[in-house]
């Protein structure tokens, strides 16, 4: 046994059990579950013709709502990106009554179901609401305008960059910083040319992550959108209403390219995870 | 520059890490602070560089007082265990980055900055290396580094945690000559921590023994490892035989064997310790006086250049006796035999007071 | 004990007057950032919770328990109990198969596969639904088997169940394999020259010392799979007490106007919600301690 485990024992193969029924079973729920429905998509799609495909896919309200949704979501991960980045430091650096309590509650995005975060942020933003009582008097809209769209993009990408960023900031290396103190350097400068640029990956990979939840998103912002054709109605919206239609071709065509997007920003994210661990030990 | 510590004291909870600690190091020494872990060596080292506050005492650098300055304002270059070398620089950047950190009036130009880090890439050998990461040079290189990017900004001190901690035997012991000669080159005030006594002994101007955050004894490496001022210092430097004898009418002895001293012994009869390094005991087959203990040889195991003998005593102690190879090959020990075992420069301590 | 009272002396309190130097932001921006933290963090999600609960019960008790036990919010209780009941074993068991494979051995894209496996957390939960409809609906693929064998998937249970599986896929599997990676071979190894079999060294060995991560992943497969919308709404055509989930009840009785049963309803999921941070703080907090005691 020893022998055998010896001869094996550097290669990935042949050390443990179990590798091809386990590989089998997982390769085949993948298949089932993942591609096939996945690959439908593109079937379907390549059944139209390339005009039929253009037609659906680059319609006026089709591109209103690429702007929208991609705007909105840009904006909304900018905005995750920024407030993160604080939230991460305050609730790594500092010590401060009720820290851990928030600290538990900023993944409650990702366990809300996003049905309820939706009408909760329309009634408190409606003009009854809450704080849509006090914003509308000043003129602020927020519910059922692209603002709403934003914030209810905010809300759920909210745990990406803070729980991308924390880690890092809680396995920051002290002593680099205190050599960089020791060397002279003031702490704006410590942050900006050491401690930045060492999380800066981190802060971009939930920047991505909040964008891509973001642009897919749909049951938190359906409620607070309005959803007006050209000025507030997002792409997945607009893919549902075309299947209400039965304009399956339609919907597939939006679908397919809101995938390939899905799958650019995936890529892009595989090549950030490479590129953050450039300067790691080899 | 000198540093004077004065009576400083610092405790983390209820762990007193410094107990009332006063040291101080002339200027231009290379000084050691030598303890076993715990013993407060590195809260001291970080308290001189203003990463850590006293709660009592002060810190005197060149006879002012440090305290209102912070670590960024004290100018002492400090080198860390681990090197906490900026991963995302490369050996040029991290050396520079002490440059050109300074408000504008006092950096220099950028000229002038690649000029003094080439230099000092140069003094560490390492100018071919100027565009590598840490994470693509070896642990000696990045030592290296860590010390160049400490001196870039010219300290009025450097401070070394641990130096070669973390690296090989084999680089460890270039690297102790090589910061011993370039000590020597620069001669800036420095202090550095280890728990190697091998490593204090060898590259530093003045030992600090450090033990439970006190200092227990300071002096030249000689002073210490031949006059050590307790049982622990004597213990801690070297590999050391205990006896465990008598004091009567000022005589030590071990089973009615008179042991010779190495300093005359005073004070009042009774149990005492004796101490004695495993080098200063001499095996004969064939006694030489009444200094001679009956033994029995144990073991012989070859290490390196020296032959390891174990003995058991007729007091019933385990020895352990280093004997050069030459002696070992004329001996021609066997395990089993009687020899006598004749101890020179025993020291005896009772209840931790030196006799 | 050391290492703790370092850890006070590294994190200042935020208001401590602690002297401001290369090691710590002065006073006033720890307070600013600590500010920011609260102020966002209260608007996000506190004030959403408050305003939830507080909506859920405007009416009184009486009216909460009433739009808790109305037949058609029951019979989505129900549903989504039974969603929940189908998917998470499957994802559960696909997990520990899928990182077996993956975090124990090497093989020729390895990676390619993990991104698979993750591929449905990047795919927009309406596009979800949409590829479920374009392979079993009406007009699908195994659409006109499926009618004259009079089996229905979309628009009833199984199209929600498939959709929701489709939907928590990776969330089992992506918190095990990095755990199972960093727990190396060795002590499966060593299980093996001691004569254990494959699976007894599954069970004995590898399996407790993930288990606080299954758990983990468990709980968010959990909290997805009762939550899900978007994808769901896809697939379920929305028959009231027969294919509504509890989050498609709470998008019907909001779009009646209905606000005081819509919050009431979502309440339930809140506290689901709640309930499940809980466990999942609680799990990360023993994982931690279990890593700290293994190293």
């Amino acid at each position: 046994m020893a022998r055998s485990l010896r001869k094996n024992g550097t290669a990935g193969w042949g050390t443990l059990p179990g590798f091809a029924p386990t590989m089998g079973y997982t390769l085949l729920c993948l298949v089932i579950v993942v591609l096939v429905p996945l690959s439908t998509l593109f079937f379907e799609a390549a059944t139209l013709t390339w005009d039929d495909f253009v037609g659906a896919v680059a319609a006026p309200r089709v591109l209103a709502s690429y702007r929208v949704t991609f705007g909105a979501a840009l904006l909304a991960a900018l905005t995750n990106a920024f407030s993160g980045v604080i939230v991460a430091w305050t609730l790594v650096r500092y010590r401060f009554p009720g820290r851990r309590m928030l600290d538990a509650l900023v993944d409650l995005p990702f366990a809300l179901p996003t049905a309820v975060a939706g009408i909760t942020l329309a009634g408190i933003f409606a003009s009854n609401g809450w704080l849509g009582k006090v914003l509308e008097p000043l003129g602020v809209k927020v519910a059922f305008t692209p603002v709403g769209i934003w914030l209810a993009m905010v809300f759920i990408g909210l745990p990406f960059v803070v729980r991308t960023v924390q880690p890092v900031l809680e396995e920051f290396d002290r002593e680099v910083e205190e050599a960089a103190a020791c060397l002279g350097g003031n702490r704006w400068q410590i942050f900006s040319r050491v401690v930045f640029p060492l999380m800066f990956p981190a802060v971009l990979t939930g920047f991505t992550l909040a964008f891509a939840r973001a642009v897919g998103e749909y049951g938190s912002i359906v409620f607070i959108a309005g959803n007006m054709p050209m000025v507030s109605e997002i792409t997945p919206l607009l893919i549902i209403t075309k299947l209400e239609q039965y304009d399956y071709a339609g919907a597939t065509a939006v679908a397919v390219v809101m995938l390939v997007i899905s799958f650019m920003v995936l890529l892009a994210l595989n090549l950030l995870q490479k590129w953050s661990r450039r300067y790691a030990e080899q | 520059m000198s540093i004077e510590i004065e009576n400083v004291s610092k405790r983390f909870g209820a762990f007193a890490a410094l107990e009332d600690v006063s040291l101080s190091v002339p200027s231009g020494e290379l000084v050691a602070l030598l303890g076993p872990s715990g013993s407060g060596k590195t809260t001291l080292l970080r308290i001189i560089a203003g990463l850590e506050s006293v709660d009592d005492g002060r810190v005197l650098l060149n006879g002012e007082d440090a305290s209102p300055h912070d670590a960024r304002q004290r100018k002492v270059g400090f080198v860390f265990q681990h090197y906490a070398l900026f991963r995302h620089m490369n050996v040029f950047d991290n050396v520079a980055f002490g440059l050109s950190v300074k408000p504008k009036k006092t950096r220099p130009d950028k000229e002038a900055i690649r000029s003094k880090v080439f230099e000092l890439l140069k003094l560490i050998q390492m100018e071919h290396l100027w565009d590598r990461y840490p994470s693509q040079l070896s642990g000696g290189q990045r030592q290296r580094v860590a010390l160049a990017r400490a001196l870039a900004v010219e300290p009025r001190v450097l401070l070394l945690d641990e130096p070669f901690g973390a690296l090989d035997a084999k680089v460890r012991q270039e690297l102790r000559r090589w910061l011993r000669q370039l000590h020597d080159e620069i001669h800036v005030t420095s202090v550095f921590v280890t728990h190697d006594q091998e490593e204090a002994l060898e590259v530093a101007d003045r030992i600090v023994v450090m033990n439970r955050g006190k200092v227990v004894q300071e002096g030249t490496p000689s002073e210490v490892y031949d006059h050590p001022a307790n049982p622990f210092v004597f213990d801690f430097l070297g590999k050391v035989n205990l006896f465990h004898g008598r004091i009567d009418n000022g005589v030590a002895q071990l089973g009615g064997v008179r042991l010779p001293t190495s300093v005359p012994i005073s004070g009042g009869d009774g149990p005492a310790i004796g101490y004695v390094r495993t080098h200063d005991i001499e095996i004969s087959r064939h006694g030489n006086g009444i200094e001679d203990i009956t033994a029995q040889v144990r073991g012989v195991l070859r290490v390196g250049p020296l032959v390891r003998v174990d003995l058991l005593h007729a007091g019933g102690e385990q020895l352990e006796v280093d004997l050069s190879r030459d002696v070992a090959e004329v001996l021609a020990l066997q395990v089993g035999e009687q020899v006598f075992a004749s101890p020179r420069n025993v020291r005896f301590f009772v209840n931790d007071y030196q006799i | 004990m050391r290492s703790n009272d370092m850890n006070r002396s590294r994190y200042p309190g935020a208001f401590s007057v602690q002297k401001a130097g290369a090691l710590a932001e002065p006073l006033a921006v720890r307070l600013l950032l600590v500010g920011c933290t609260l102020f966002f963090l209260s608007l996000f999600l506190l004030m959403p919770l408050g305003a939830l609960f507080s909506e859920a019960l405007s009416k009184g008790w009486q009216e909460y328990r009433a739009a808790l036990i109305e037949p058609d919010a029951l019979s989505a209780m129900r549903l989504t109990l039974v969603t929940a009941v189908f998917c998470v074993p499957f994802n559960l068991f696909f997990g520990i198969v899928a990182s077996w494979c993956t975090a124990k051995f090497t093989f020729p894209g390895k990676s390619l596969l993990v991104t698979l496996i993750d591929l449905p957390f990047s795919v927009s939960p309406v596009v979800s639904g949409l590829v479920y409809v374009l392979v079993f609906g009406l007009q699908g693929w195994l659409g006109p088997w499926l009618q004259a064998h009079d089996i229905k998937i979309i628009f009833a249970v199984p199209g929600i169940v498939l959709a929701t599986v489709f939907v928590t896929f990776p969330f089992v599997a992506r918190e095990l394999i990095p755990l199972m990676e960093a727990q190396g071979r060795e002590e499966e190894e060593a299980a093996l020259t001691l004569g254990a079999g494959g699976l007894q060294t599954f069970f004995r060995v590898t399996l407790p010392n993930v288990k606080w991560g299954l758990l983990y992943g468990v709980i968010l497969c959990n909290a997805r799979a009762m939550g899900e919308f978007g994808a769901v709404s896809v697939v379920s055509g929305h028959v009231r007490g027969a294919t509504n989930t509890v989050p498609l009840q709470v998008e019907i009785l909001y779009n009646e106007y209905n606000f005081v049963a819509a919050f009431a309803v979502a309440s339930l999921l809140a506290l689901l919600a709640l309930v499940s941070l809980a466990l999942k703080t609680f799990t990360e907090w023993k994982l931690r301690q279990f890593q700290k005691g293994g190293a």
